[in-house]
């Protein structure tokens, strides 16, 4: 039972972050490599909010949604926009995108040296058990924050009149912009949802994992796992795919680690990556891009021919 | 006076294989237009290949115990052990090393050219983003793989390689870059003769433009598989070449931040120019070597190479920026008819035949 | 025997068809019209021949011998040479490194055979090269060649992809609007010597054009599409003064 807890709110984790990671795709059709340092941001924002201000990790959720925001909000401003306004390719929008992970990951292994000589404690490998937090209300908080984010995001997306203009600007630029929608706020404002949900993923990653600058990195490629087996064109495409992905990782080296095969339970991250790179390899669009009425009939048509 | 040659020697080592991988890459990405976002892997292949097989083969050769190098649970203590004693007894077969240091760089490149065939079924496939992801995702599963199953590399503690170069005693530092040298300057001169030739133009206009290049008789599938094939044996052979360097072979250093170190090599040196990916890898390589020597004067409360990753990032950023084409840009190619042109008497009405 | 033949060709994208039971032949030695209102599946129709799309279902013959389904590479080789709508140069080599690419070369375009058969190719590069020059002056883009083909104009690049298709004596060369944005003076001069290159060399053309009042008198036989569909075929003039053809073209 606690194994299938546990999944679910590593689940929970890559959910959030790998909604934003689609958001984003969206928007200018580049993996953003630096997302996983996002929820890095997060989840340092949460550490030094418990350690400097005395709050518990919980309270700091809006600060982790505001650092990690402006920090993607920053990237977009001061990286994509430009590049993308002088007419760059995928490809150098993929090295700039790598560039922008490298230097957050850079800054926030300073951060975390500077931060650990001057206050004289431990600021790499932290957990947040000792500051305040419990493993059991970690996995109801992150539960409920993470259905209550879904919903208002659902809701924010679909029913309200900004939400729906936001989604047609990133889905549609062209024929946004012919309607008069501002489609460069639009990029923007989901740029800082992005970045804001991986923020609030990071806050509960050190309640499970020692955390440190490297961590949020090792997270981004199950997150494009999630976001390329939900489909990298549909944002709640990432919902389904974030929980098969979690789940299938914790609880598949579960299962893995016992008799009869023994596998060391370091083999864990292949499971997620495995499924990554067989998916992209037959299915590189995702669950809703599969044509399953084409499949079918040639299925049937192969069985009618052996027949 | 002897750590200026030492620094020069370390440089020259670094560079040439870093060389290597720019010059793969840019055969990729700067004339073929195949973003190889997963160059780690194929220099890791090189490399794991190397320190699987070179201690056990001269371990095997003075007659070491059979279990010490077949037993993993045992090769896993002693083959620290086992690499000293194969470099004390290679050092009284010159030959035999040299041997086995060409068999190595073979062995490299051939699993790096493997690995390049079996990464050319997504890359003939998938859009440039998707490719990109995928190679990434497949160079962390070999990395994964290697750091687990111990009978490749020993796992998270690594294998120590003997030293080939230990016969020529005082000079083996010297010999063994200079092999290095020798061997990188060779790809240069290999590299340059392909990319000038109707091979490196028809691989250029499958960058510029796909779908005429298909039209006009060029075969872009074949045109991909044997480019990544090329590319990723040339990155096995550093990859070989870094594990004899370093006598060590730890899996978990080929993480993808090596292949941006490449990338930005590439970019900013001038993709499609063999000049520019040279003069990229010796930026960077000179800077990150001056850094690693003088890194205990620099006083800073962090690891001084962190600020370098950053610096790096900007950099590569602003140019993509301002000088997308890089310092050095792209050059039409080379024309070996050049009396044909410059007789310019002749055309006139006569038909194309 | 025809050149090429088109049997029963139908091609689907969706729910649209795009192709509806052509069947077309193209005679060696002559130049063959290709008509209709835009959409109407010409450039599909080329498109199926030099490899770009795989029918769903029909033949497609080439001197004697069943292409269809043929990648463009092999059609090349076999023979068949197009050029698009919209000029496709290789837009960072300069234009006589765009011929040459065109170029049929014995070896030299394999990493292997680059390095081991140095010298065989450099001779054959020195051939090429003297084609290629012949072949622009022709063009009178003899000027332009060591620029790149970046700084073409319009009207240039269009010449551009027709003196690459001519680098590899095609018997049959498929043209998609190659009068498209060329100022008439030189549109006549292209036609002209197109009819030249029928006449004195033998090569067929399949040729998609909408300036049918300079290209028409050159031609040999035309066909009229509408909807995916042939729905006239016969001299130049006929095909035109067709009530039917004149109705598509109203918009029917």
């Amino acid at each position: 039972m606690n194994v299938v807890l546990d999944a679910l709110a590593f689940s929970n984790i890559i959910v959030l972050s790998s909604i934003g990671l689609t958001l984003t795709y969206i928007t200018l059709k580049v993996p953003n490599f630096a997302h996983g340092d996002l929820v890095t941001i997060g989840a340092y924002t949460a550490l030094a909010a418990a350690r400097l201000l005395g709050i518990t990790p919980y309270a700091a959720i809006p600060l982790a949604f505001i650092a990690s925001g402006m920090a993607a909000l920053a990237s977009y401003y001061l990286v994509y926009r430009p590049l993308d306004r002088r007419g760059a390719g995928i490809v150098t929008l993929m090295i700039a995108s790598m560039s922008t992970e490298v230097i957050l990951r850079a800054s926030l292994h300073i951060f975390a040296d500077v931060m650990t000589t001057s206050t004289k404690s431990y600021w790499r490998g932290f957990l947040f058990r000792e500051e305040g937090g419990q493993l059991t209300s970690y996995i109801v908080v992150s539960t409920i924050t993470a259905i209550l984010i879904i919903i208002s995001l659902y809701l924010f997306l679909h029913r309200t009149k900004y939400g729906v203009a936001l989604r047609a600007a990133v889905e549609n630029p062209s024929l946004a912009s012919a309607i008069g929608i501002d489609v460069d706020k639009a990029r923007a404002v989901s740029w800082l949802i992005a970045g804001g949900l991986a923020g609030v993923a990071g806050v509960f990653m050190p309640f499970r994992t020692p955390t440190d600058p490297e961590t949020g990195w090792a997270l981004l490629l199950r997150m494009f796992a999630a976001s390329v087996l939900g489909g990298l064109d549909a944002v709640f495409g990432a919902v389904i795919g974030g929980y098969v992905i979690g789940l299938s990782e914790v609880l598949g080296i579960y299962l893995l680690s016992g008799p009869p095969l023994n596998l060391s339970t370091a083999y864990r991250p292949a499971i997620p990556f495995a499924i990554l790179v067989i998916l992209l390899l037959i299915a590189p669009r995702g669950l809703s891009g599969v044509e399953w009425r084409r499949l079918l009939s040639r299925m049937s048509r192969g069985v009618v021919r052996s027949g | 006076m002897a750590e200026l040659f030492s620094f020069l020697l370390g440089l020259a080592a670094f560079y040439s294989i870093y060389q290597m991988l720019a010059l793969s890459l840019n055969l990729e990405y700067g004339y073929g237009g195949l973003p190889n976002f997963g160059k780690v892997m194929f220099f890791a292949g090189g490399a794991f290949v190397t320190g699987a097989l070179l201690t056990r083969l001269v371990a095997l050769s003075p007659g070491a115990p059979p279990d010490m190098v077949w037993d993993v649970s045992k090769f896993k203590i002693y083959n620290t052990l086992l690499a000293t004693r194969g470099s004390g007894y290679l050092a009284t077969n010159p030959l035999l090393a040299l041997t086995l240091f060409a068999l190595m760089l073979i062995l490299g490149a051939g699993v790096g050219a493997l690995l390049g065939i079996l990464a050319s079924y997504p890359a003939v496939r998938l859009r440039e983003d998707y490719l990109g992801v995928t190679l990434i995702v497949s160079g962390e599963l070999l990395r994964i793989v290697a750091r687990n199953y111990e009978p490749l590399v020993c796992g998270t503690l690594g294998v120590s390689v003997p030293n080939l170069f230990a016969w020529a005693g005082t000079y083996s530092e010297l010999i063994k870059v200079g092999s290095m040298v020798a061997v990188s300057t060779a790809t240069v001169l290999l590299i340059n003769i392909m990319v000038n030739s109707p091979y490196g133009r028809a691989l250029r206009a499958m960058r510029d433009q796909e779908a005429a290049a298909a039209s006009l008789g060029k075969d872009v599938v074949l045109l991909k598989i044997k480019t990544l094939a090329v590319g990723s044996a040339i990155a096995g052979a550093a990859g070989s070449m870094y594990a004899m360097y370093l006598g060590a072979v730890v899996a978990d250093e080929f993480t993808p931040l090596k292949t941006f170190i490449v990338w930005l090599m590439v970019v900013m040196g001038g993709a499609g120019n063999n000049a520019g990916a040279c003069l990229g890898a010796l930026t960077y390589i000179g800077i990150d070597r001056a850094l690693t020597l003088f890194k205990h004067l620099i006083p800073l409360p962090f690891d001084v190479n962190y600020l370098y990753y950053t610096v790096m990032g900007v950099a590569l950023i602003l140019l993509l920026m301002y000088r997308p084409e890089g310092i050095l840009p792209e050059r039409p190619g080379r024309l070996y008819a050049t009396t044909e042109i410059s007789s310019d008497s002749r055309g006139g009405q006569a038909a194309p035949h | 025997m025809s050149l090429l033949i088109t049997d029963g060709l139908f091609k689907r994208f969706g729910g649209v068809i795009a192709l509806d039971n052509v069947s077309i032949r193209v005679e060696p030695s002559s130049i063959t019209l290709l008509v209709g209102p835009n959409g109407s599946g010409k450039s599909t129709l080329i498109n199926v021949i030099s490899g770009f799309y795989k029918p769903d279902s029909g033949r497609v013959f080439f001197n004697n011998c069943e292409v269809t389904g043929w990648p463009p590479h092999k059609l090349y080789s076999a023979g068949i040479a197009r050029t698009f709508q919209l000029p496709a140069p290789f837009a960072k080599m300069t234009v006589l490194e765009n011929l040459l690419v065109a170029a049929k070369w014995s070896t030299g375009e394999s990493p292997l055979t680059a390095l081991l058969h140095r010298r065989r190719w450099l001779e054959e590069e020195a051939e090429h090269v003297e084609r290629a020059f012949r072949i622009l002056e022709l063009l009178s883009l003899r000027h332009m060649w060591d620029r790149r083909a970046s700084e073409l104009s319009g009207g240039q690049l269009k010449l551009l992809e027709l003196g690459r298709v001519l680098m590899s004596s095609p018997k049959l060369i498929l043209l998609d609007e190659p009068l498209a944005g060329i100022n008439p003076r030189l549109a006549e001069a292209i036609v002209k010597h197109i009819s030249s290159l029928r006449d004195e060399l033998g090569v067929a053309f399949l040729i998609v054009e909408h300036r049918l009042d300079v290209i028409a008198d050159y031609a040999d036989y035309a066909y009229a599409m509408f909807r995916g569909r042939v729905i006239e075929e016969g001299t130049p003039k006929q095909v035109l003064k067709s009530p039917q053809v004149l109705k598509a073209y109203l918009g029917g």
